[in-house]
């Protein structure tokens, strides 16, 4: 899963309002910091479990009004 | 020629920007059918500052602009989508009754262009 | 456009805050209430429903103790005139209290600033949004009758901002309420100062004051009050201390400083907001160009002309002290976000008044970036290109009042 919350997070600055990644950082703070992760400091790098990458994808859906690209 | 610049109100009412051949004075306002007006004297308190009015005319338009100026901005009351042609051509009359002539729509101007008050505004800081 | 002016408003000129009953009270409009609200609203990890109604019955509460004392209101059908007259002078909309008793009944009312800006910006809401004012019901009737903060609940079962709603409905009923009870503040403590000096000959800040504060920008007979291009409110500063502060804590209990730093842009980001539509709208009306346009030559003119603007809205007393267009240098005295905090918490541990660093990164983008000189549209697209790109200028801390600094201040460049 290594790169794909990368690429959520760039689609989202790419696609959404100001500030709709800082609302996806509150929206889903208690998943992301389960699992030790910072949306903050996201890199190519970071990985994540499949199910908080769907929840995570799911809310930047939400908060863009479009679909965001597996 | 009147030429009027169409502009949004909290994204919902229509707001134009009506720029004239000739300053408003109280008498134009005075002479607006059914209007409330309210002067701010802004003169009073800042030197070279310009009295500002708002003219209201209930369930139409808000009329608002500097005494002096040759811009008056008007916000039809009525949501964007529904301001009827009616409003505009009763304040068309207005302005022919004023002897100021017709009014010409223009999409707004572009991004860089100045403030345009009509006024000079050393001018009108000299009495 | 029938206005309700009789009310005892203290204007503070020596801080450049207001005071209605006691509460400091600030303008704010439409977009930052519900951007406001939204975003504290957008973290589900708090109970934010608490404290959002507690914040308001707290200070509708206090103030209307205090002006019931003030006015001699004795009899009930006062007191309710006064509440009513209090909340459409505001701008909240009308709330018509003949209909409840001391033990309650429902209340229904077409006029309501949040949900009609809820709609206006986001569109239907899927809740009902006016919990400010089911706070700010709760709170009057406990004053209207004689009774302790918290006496009545008030459920909101439906709301303008829904689809297909004609009114917003209040149940209230007394009994215990479920939201979170605060001690009331008020003015908190407020500095001896002088202003400082800024460097501009062209802006009269002190008659621009007495010409602002001297217009009736008062609710109309639907609790309206439309002024450039936004509705206004003469909110409660301690309305938006409160909220914004239990947020912050909220998420610091929970998370530590991860819960601060998701917190934190979100409230500046609000400021951002505000300046661009409030600030934005009044660069571009008439009574800018009456007022202000005349004696402004160059863009540095155009900060110092929007800061004095700003010291009639009751935030405190703001100084641009230093204004190119590679950075400005903001002095706040007095602002209320320090002073709130101070009052209710105590120093703070790091700075914390987030309105007004928005706000004064937000004066720089729109003068030297989105060149409001040239009268644009104030459109999302336009408020994206201006906050979104990488060389918008941001703010940054340099001293804290709530922290225990004698002033506010910060540094804006480009980031």
């Amino acid at each position: 899963m290594a790169g794909e919350l990368y690429k959520v997070l760039n689609w989202m600055q790419a696609n959404g309002d100001v500030g709709d990644v800082d609302r996806l950082r509150v929206k889903v703070l208690p998943l992301t910091l389960k699992e030790k992760i910072f949306l903050a400091k996201v890199t190519q790098q970071t990985e994540c479990s499949s199910d908080l990458l769907g929840t995570i994808r799911d809310a930047a859906s939400e908060l863009v009004g479009q679909p965001c690209p597996a | 020629m009147i030429v009027a610049v169409a502009g949004q109100d909290c994204a919902t009412k229509l707001r134009l920007r009506y720029l004239l051949p000739q300053p408003v004075d109280l008498g134009f306002l005075q002479g607006i059918p059914e209007g409330q007006l309210q002067i701010h004297e802004f003169s009073k308190f800042v030197a070279g500052a310009l009295d500002h009015f708002k003219l209201l005319v209930a369930d139409e338009y808000l009329v608002t602009g500097s005494l002096g100026g040759r811009v008056l901005e008007i916000t039809y009351w009525k949501e964007r989508d529904s301001v009827a042609d009616r409003s505009l051509r009763m304040v068309e009359k207005i302005f022919e009754a004023a002897g100021m002539g017709s009014v010409k729509y223009v999409k707004r101007r572009s991004r860089g262009d100045r403030i345009e008050t009509g006024v000079d505004r050393r001018a009108a800081a000299d009495p | 456009m029938e206005t309700i002016v009789s009310l005892p408003v203290e204007m503070d000129a020596a801080h450049r805050r207001h005071f209605l009953g006691g509460e400091p009270i600030v303008f704010h409009c439409h977009h930052y209430n519900t951007f406001l609200q939204r975003s504290i609203q957008d973290a589900h990890f708090i109970d934010s429903d608490p404290f959002l109604i507690g914040a308001a019955a707290e200070v509708a509460f206090a103030q209307l103790t205090s002006l019931i004392r003030q006015e001699q209101c004795s009899n009930e059908a006062d007191r309710r005139e006064l509440a009513e007259r209090v909340y459409s002078w505001s701008g909240f909309g009308t709330l018509d209290f003949s209909g409840l008793t001391v033990t309650g009944g429902v209340m229904t009312t077409p006029n309501s600033h949040y949900a009609a800006a809820w709609n206006a910006k986001w569109g239907a809401a899927d809740r009902p949004v006016c919990l400010f004012t089911s706070g700010w019901i709760s709170g009057a009737m406990s004053a209207i009758h004689d009774r302790p903060l918290g006496d009545y609940h008030v459920d909101h079962p439906s709301c303008l901002a829904m689809d297909g709603t004609q009114r917003c409905a209040f149940d209230v009923t007394a009994t215990p309420a479920s939201y979170t009870k605060f001690e009331a503040v008020g003015a908190g403590n407020l500095t001896d100062h002088g202003a400082h000096p800024f460097p501009c000959k062209n802006v009269d800040s002190e008659g621009v004051y007495n010409a602002v504060t001297s217009m009736p920008l008062v609710g109309d007979a639907t609790g309206s009050i439309p002024a450039f291009g936004v509705y206004l409110t003469h909110h409660y500063a301690n309305y938006y201390n409160r909220i914004g502060f239990e947020m912050l804590h909220n998420a610091i209990d929970q998370f530590g400083d991860e819960g601060r730093d998701v917190v934190q842009p979100l409230l500046v980001e609000a400021g951002h907001v505000c300046a661009f539509n409030t600030f934005g709208g009044i660069m571009k009306s008439s009574e800018w160009d009456a007022l202000i346009a005349p004696s402004l030559e160059t863009p540095e003119d155009w900060v110092h002309g929007i800061v004095a603007v700003v010291n009639s809205l009751g935030w405190g007393r703001w100084q641009a002290t230093e204004v190119s267009k590679h950075q400005a240098t903001f002095v706040v005295q007095d602002d209320y976000e320090s002073v709130g905090y101070r009052a209710m918490y105590g120093n703070a541990k790091f700075p914390c008044s987030y309105l007004a660093q928005g706000a004064a990164a937000g004066i720089m983008n729109l003068v030297y970036k989105g060149d409001i000189q040239s009268r644009p549209e104030l459109t999302p697209e336009f408020y994206r290109s201006l906050f979104r790109s990488h060389d918008a200028y941001a703010a940054t801390p340099l001293k804290s009042r709530a922290m225990g600094d004698d002033v506010t201040s910060f540094r804006v460049a480009r980031v």
